[in-house]
């Protein structure tokens, strides 16, 4: 079944300011129509300003289309009196873990988004808990955010979201700002939540390595959908990519610069293993 | 002779208090006219911390750093220069513009710095085509721009100044990779025509690859390694254990030669790569 459904969104940021410059023609969303499936792991992928963090903003209706429709669980974003039921099943991650963190204390942070909808504080405990364990961050709820690393905290703000239960998770960038070891803790985690609890998460990255982690990629330019589809039919269309300049994986990208030299190479690899595979065979 | 040099320099935070603790342990390291220097490390691992002694921002708790060869702590008076000799582009430097147009906020620093209106035309124009901003951004207001341009921005008001030695931390964190390779363009370019040394903080182990000749490793505070890049990027497990890692090509021929193919190890990018793996093809006739 379809968890978020978009049908011909268009978007454009309609304030005093842009009239003033006259731009408030431009679309920062361009007829944009996708589903995603419940359960789904969807990365999107772009340059900067091509819409991304718009369409994210639209998931959980921070923002509503101008034009065209927006469903979320079968709810209507335009629907102003549904928002507070949208914004519970789509939980939003942002770039930077510092500009997220509310509280003092890890477990007062994660229990923020259960307190404000007036859940019973005992029930409040239990879900606290479950987050952080989802998360392994259970053995630091009493610490200071400030003395946790950008990947705990970030895995904190994700465990904020948890504790709501919502269907959906949404991350803007969830590791622009990490180090290696922390990227990879957050990767491993949002795959856990979407393999083990069934959440239907989608990851807006710059890491391409990142996206082949989903079932399945969209690719932005200029407010439209350029391309669609599994992490290997999108990221084997290389030119295409090149040609946006956008980036593909490594691993891909060395094998079609070998295909290109004459290197037998059937099938593009989109992880490292895969080509440390593939390239074995073709020396052996 | 070593342009800037570092002794023992250590930095406590919250010196004396129960709070104390280690922010840079006792590193020593020296760097040569025209290097440029990768410094990569964990979170928290005291990157920023010690840049930013590099420059005189923070007084080191004990050591010292010799720029020229002289003690930058030795006349407190004398600090300023330093900062004019040693610029440093922080972390998000987007969030520091302030003024009104692009051009008085790169103007900031050379004013600063007493110099002529002649002069300080003549360095923001040329400190612009440097990070590749257009003149026609010139009199806009700096938040009118997009991401990737405000940060050049900040940039350009920073080699505005001249500095001997740059130094950016983090210049292209949550930059697309079309920014992301604009800057580092323009950063390589900047360092070859000018052969002024720059050092680079960053997170990404393959814009220190491709563009470092040096590379500093630090670990909770200290130094755990400071050699060429190829052979910091060849000692993977050294990276693996402090939380870091090879960048994705070097892994996978890494592991090719683990294997026993012969590569050579430290392949830092694609093009070098593709040309080791069609060579060896070659060699053993298949190809």
């Amino acid at each position: 079944m379809d968890f978020i459904t978009a049908q011909n969104l268009s978007f454009r940021y309609d304030t005093e300011y842009s009239q003033l410059k006259n731009d408030g023609q431009r679309m920062v969303l361009d007829d944009v129509s996708l589903n995603i499936k419940k359960g789904e792991f969807v990365a999107i992928v772009g340059h900067n300003g091509s819409g991304k963090s718009t369409l994210a903003k639209q998931f959980n209706a921070m923002l509503i289309p101008t034009s065209g429709k927006l469903f979320v669980d079968g709810i209507d974003t335009s629907d102003e009196s549904r928002c507070y039921d949208i914004r519970r099943k789509v939980g939003l991650v942002l770039q930077n873990p510092d500009n997220q963190l509310v509280a003092s204390i890890v477990e007062e942070d994660v229990a923020f988004g259960p307190e404000n909808l007036g859940i019973e504080p005992s029930l409040i405990r239990e879900r606290v808990d479950e987050a952080l364990k989802a998360v392994d961050m259970y053995d630091f709820r009493t610490f200071a955010p400030h003395k946790l690393s950008g990947g705990q905290k970030q895995r904190v703000a994700i465990a904020g979201v948890i504790a709501m239960q919502p269907d959906c998770i949404v991350l803007d960038e969830p590791t622009a700002m990490l180090d290696p070891s922390g990227r990879n803790e957050v990767i491993k985690t949002i795959k856990r939540l979407n393999k083990e609890s069934g959440i239907t998460v989608v990851l807006i990255t710059h890491f391409m390595e990142e996206a082949v982690n989903a079932d399945k990629v969209f690719v932005m330019d200029g407010g439209k959908i350029l391309c669609s589809g599994t992490p290997y039919e999108v990221f084997s269309q290389v030119e295409l990519l090149k040609k946006r300049r956008l980036d593909v994986p490594v691993a891909t990208q060395l094998c079609y610069k070998l295909r290109a030299c004459g290197v037998d190479i059937k099938s593009l690899p989109l992880t490292n293993e895969e080509c440390i595979a593939l390239l074995s065979e073709v020396l052996k | 002779m070593s342009i800037l040099r570092t002794e023992n320099l250590t930095l406590l935070y919250s010196a004396k208090t129960p709070f104390e603790h280690i922010g840079v342990d006792s590193i020593s390291i020296e760097i040569e006219k025209g290097d440029f220097v990768g410094i990569i490390g964990h979170t928290g691992s005291g990157k920023s911390s010690f840049t930013q002694m590099l420059n005189g921002l923070i007084k080191p708790t004990s050591g010292k750093v010799y720029l020229d060869g002289e003690d930058i702590w030795q006349d407190q008076r004398k600090i300023r220069d330093v900062r004019f000799k040693v610029g440093l582009v922080f972390q998000y430097p987007e969030y520091q513009l302030f003024e009104e147009t692009v051009y008085k906020d790169i103007a900031f620093g050379p004013t600063n710095m007493g110099l002529s209106e002649n002069e300080i035309k003549e360095r923001v124009y040329s400190s612009c085509k440097f990070v590749g901003l257009d003149n026609s951004l010139l009199e806009k207001s700096p938040f009118d721009l997009s991401g990737g341009e405000k940060r050049r921005v900040a940039i350009a008001g920073v080699i505005a100044m001249d500095p001997e030695i740059l130094i950016l931390d983090e210049p292209t964190a949550g930059l697309d990779p079309m920014g992301r390779d604009l800057i580092m363009s323009q950063l390589s370019a900047y360092h070859r025509k000018r052969n002024n040394t720059v050092i680079l903080v960053s997170h990404s182990m393959e814009d220190v690859a491709q563009n470092c000749d040096k590379v500093l490793v630090m670990n909770k505070s200290k130094c755990a390694m400071f050699d060429t890049t190829k052979e910091v990027f060849s000692n993977s497990e050294l990276l693996y254990s402090v939380g870091l890692k090879t960048p994705c090509v070097t892994e996978i021929t890494q592991s090719l030669k683990e294997k026993g193919f012969s590569l050579p190890s430290g392949i830092l990018n694609v093009e070098d790569a593709v040309i080791e793996i069609t060579e060896l093809l070659k060699r053993e006739g298949k190809l």
